[in-house]
């Protein structure tokens, strides 16, 4: 088990410096940086002073070089606009977006889960296809749509639900069903094959025939099968969530994290904390998918010994 | 005396289809019954049946009773409750069945799927459970049954899963075992193992059992009485032996007859002349290690193998599962990439042909393999199935395909609007007809048959191996026929190798060897086969020989211990 969470950690390091190199190489061809920021009309003078204040008068490779060691001061460099660390910006936005990633994630797999396996057993009756339904539906609706009439529903009209910022609880509610709506359709489906799947293999009749109770079958010994393809498509969905999903909601209900940053940062062309916070998401959905990762390697024992 | 279990007048139906029809039988306290039939009898029907795991594979019991005759009264297993059977299974009844690859939950430890009979069945507590399935485990004779407890089943080999099976259901010590064809997809030597292991257990518990199986052998093997079940019929029942002796009706008969006999004798040698194949020395190598951050390891499946093959003969190819000798033919095929040695078919060398050639080469050389439902294109209709191979190398055009099947499946003994048909409208010996079709569409000059027959019923399996000697008398075709099932290669064979961890450890001709086995391994293969005569049953596990075989060394040679009959030497 230690070999197989060194072997994810590895991996999740080297990709990890292949996208910093890439971010910076990428920024850096798609044309002069002053030019973005300040525009046209500028002195020659002021010019080059800008360019050295940002050190952009330096090599490509001692930039990059000062650029991965920015990473190491834990300052990333000044944000063109608030005159600030960006580290210390992005810090204060990182904690909410992780909060509201986390709130989402859980409810996905609260709600799915449950729904999948009962969709599974009860394939033939009513039940099963009311849930397949009301999936199919909620995989239609984008998550701008249900936010925004969530709001125009549980705000404006009923009351009953705050929208702007994360100060309470309630707060939680709207974004993190706007954020996992899609999600939940989706992996409430997967659930629903992979329970399937494992209902008719050959060991399901052997727990019957040992004289289980009916819920010992399902959940021991069928979705402990099942959860390896769940964990799976947890894993490549939550990289879309936490790169897209958040920006939108988290735009939408003036969420305080990094999506939020990101946006704005766009808009005002603040150009060293957009590129930190592009990193930070890549960051976020590499942490995730490696921790996926080494979950897969509890729930099967024949990719934590490396065999098959 | 009252029977252990009645079962009278058993319906059961599958949608519209009737498996069972009106069944009657009695398993005695102690005793065992054997059940056998072939696919579609069914047997596996009755069985599930009892167990009252029917109506989950979809079928329902239509009439009749099922009665479990115990201490404190009979019991109608058909109109019991789901509670009261569910104490039932695993406890009084317990099941074993025909997959243990399929069997055991891949992602649960073998611990905890034997504990777990304890748990519900005894009360008892996780520590305490494990402890006694650790008991368990060693009284079905599994060797270290401590560190047992933590491993996977993908961990261990399929007759120790199958003993992990038998510990499991045997747990509660129950009255009646059943077994579903429990040793069918298990070696020959493993295969013996298990069955003595059961009788063994058997004794010792007290309990009936009810046996499942289509191999005559295995009957012979383990049973008091039989009932002969067709159609979900049964047609015949009496004690074994008397039903061996004499069977009654035509189609225990008819059984008997196509269950393959060892020593029944092998067809005569073609005239000698000049050789098809001859493989030299080869070798294949897999390599085990994966990613960035691991070593690589190389696996040896295939060590130094030399074989010849005359024109119109059959080198039967036998040896246990991971001997090597599926890789052996796919590398005579170059299919797998060998890593050294030559091959020789018809005078060309294979090793050395570029990627163009080698195309034009398996023309002389197509293939056969163990599943005809896997290895038939469901999507295609018979016609462009079975001439595929012919389309590839150009030597029939589209517009004559037709005529050309009706041709190839009329010489595979089908009828002729068969070329009109889909896969799914075969049975299964239809199918390897048609795969056997495919092949002779290029009119080949060898064809490597790689397990062709065992998924087949034994009287289905008799009808194809017939047709396969039939052609090599019409057409002259050699046959390079790998098969764990001894009785089968004798019967097509001239000549035959035995293969053991990737070398050919004994060949010759096929009689040299079966009467006068030289190599200890051989031997064991030999003693191991179960034979369709209740006289021969072995005395309980001395029977066999266990001592360790000697390891041969890559430098021992093959020593020629009679005409034509080489035995591998011994380093030691």
């Amino acid at each position: 088990m230690l070999r197989h969470v060194l072997r994810t950690l590895t991996k999740m390091a080297v990709t990890l410096f292949a996208i910093v190199t890439l971010v910076f190489f990428a920024t850096r061809l798609s044309g002069d940086p002053i030019d973005f920021v300040v525009g046209q009309g500028i002195t020659q003078e002021d010019r080059e002073l800008l360019t050295r204040y940002y050190g952009l008068d330096a090599s490509i490779w001692e930039q990059y070089w000062r650029f991965l060691g920015s990473f190491v001061d834990g300052q990333f460099g000044l944000s063109f606009v608030e005159r600030r660390p960006v580290g210390e910006i992005v810090a204060e936005r990182i904690w909410p977006s992780l909060q509201l990633l986390l709130a989402g994630i859980s409810f996905t797999v609260l709600v799915s889960v449950p729904l999948g396996i009962l969709a599974a057993i009860h394939r033939r009756t009513w039940i099963g296809s009311a849930i397949m339904t009301i999936a199919f539906v909620g995989y239609a609706v984008p998550n701008f749509v249900l936010a925004v009439f969530m709001v125009l529903i549980f705000a404006f009209t009923l009351n009953w639900l705050p929208v702007v910022g994360n100060s309470t609880p309630w707060h939680f509610i709207m974004p993190t069903i706007a954020l996992s709506g899609t999600l939940i359709a989706a992996l409430t489906r997967f659930t629903r094959n992979a329970m399937l799947d494992v209902l008719s293999q050959d060991f399901m009749r052997t727990a019957r025939a040992k004289g289980l109770p009916e819920h010992t079958v399902i959940l021991k010994h069928g979705f402990s099968n099942a959860s390896i393809t769940v964990l799976s498509v947890l894993g490549l969905q939550i990289a879309g969530l936490a790169a897209a999903g958040n920006v939108v909601v988290e735009a939408i209900f003036a969420w305080p994290g990094i999506g939020d940053l990101l946006v704005n940062a766009a808009i005002l062309r603040d150009f060293p904390v957009l590129q930190f916070a592009v990193l930070a998401v890549a960051f976020a959905v590499i942490v995730v998918n490696g921790a996926i990762d080494i979950a897969y390697g509890y729930a099967d024992p024949r990719i934590r010994l490396g065999s098959a | 005396m009252t029977p252990l279990l009645s079962v009278r007048d058993l319906r059961v139906t599958f949608g519209s289809t009737q498996a069972v029809r009106g069944l009657s039988f009695d398993v005695p306290a102690g005793g065992t019954l054997a059940l056998v039939g072939e696919s579609g009898s069914g047997k596996s029907a009755t069985a599930l049946s009892i167990l009252r795991l029917i109506e989950r594979e979809g079928g329902r019991i239509d009439g009749g009773t099922i009665t479990l005759h115990e201490e404190d009264g009979p019991l109608d297993i058909t109109a019991l409750e789901e509670d009261r059977l569910r104490a039932l299974r695993g406890n009084r009844i317990s099941m074993v069945f025909q997959e243990p690859m399929t069997s055991l939950n891949p992602v649960l430890t073998v611990g905890n799927q034997v504990a777990e009979v304890f748990v519900r069945h005894q009360g008892m507590n996780r520590k305490k459970a494990l402890a006694a399935a650790r008991n368990a485990l060693e009284s079905v004779r599994i060797p270290e049954p401590q560190r047992r407890l933590l491993q996977y089943p993908h961990e261990l080999s399929g007759g120790l899963r199958q003993r992990v099976m038998i510990a499991m259901a045997l747990a509660c010590r129950p009255r009646l075992l059943i077994a579903d064809e429990p040793t069918t997809a298990l070696d020959v030597t493993t295969q013996a193992e298990i069955l003595s292991l059961i009788r063994e257990l058997q004794a010792e518990i007290g309990m009936a059992v009810l046996f499942i199986t289509h191999d005559m052998g295995v009957v012979a093997e383990i049973a008091d009485r039989i009932v002969v079940l067709r159609e979900g019929r049964k047609v015949e029942e009496g004690v074994v032996d008397q039903v061996f002796r004499a069977p009654k009706h035509a189609y225990s008969q008819q059984l008997m007859a196509a269950t393959p006999k060892l020593g029944s004798g092998s067809p005569n040698p073609p005239s000698p002349g000049p050789r098809l194949l001859e493989v030299r020395d080869l070798s294949t190598r897999f390599t085990l290690g994966r990613g960035l951050f691991e070593p690589r390891r190389t696996f040896e499946a295939v060590r130094g193998v030399s074989l010849a093959i005359g024109r119109a003969e059959t080198l039967g190819l036998v040896g246990e599962s991971g001997c090597g000798k599926s890789t052996l033919a796919r590398s005579i095929l170059r299919l797998v990439e060998p890593a050294s040695g030559s091959i020789l078919l018809d005078g060309q060398d294979v090793m050395r042909a570029r990627r163009e050639d080698l195309r034009s080469l398996r023309r002389h050389a197509q293939m056969i393999f163990q599943d005809p439902y896997a290895s038939l294109n469901p999507r295609l209709p018979v016609h462009a199935l079975v001439t595929e191979p012919a389309r590839i190398h150009g030597t029939v055009s589209t517009r004559d395909q037709r005529a050309f099947a009706a041709g190839l499946v009329r010489s595979v003994g089908l009828e002729e609007d068969a070329v009109d048909r889909y896969p799914h409208q075969f049975s299964g010996g239809q199918r390897q007809r048609l795969c056997i079709a495919r092949a002779l569409s290029v009119k080949p000059k060898l064809i490597v048959a790689d397990e062709p027959v065992s998924a087949l019923d034994v009287s289905i399996a008799r009808q194809v191996t017939d047709l396969m000697l039939e052609l090599q008398e019409r057409e002259g075709i050699s046959f390079l026929f790998i098969s764990h099932d001894i009785a089968v290669v004798e019967r097509v064979s001239h000549r035959i190798a035995v293969m053991h961890d990737g070398r050919i450890v004994e060949t010759g001709p096929s009689q040299s060897v079966l009467r006068d086995p030289r190599h200890p391994y051989t031997r064991r293969l030999l003693a191991s086969v179960p034979r369709p005569e209740p006289g021969h049953r072995r005395s309980a596990p001395d029977g066999l020989p266990t001592d360790p075989l000697p390891s041969s060394t890559p430098e021992a040679r093959l020593r020629e211990a009679a005409p034509g009959h080489f035995v591998r030497e011994n380093a030691a």
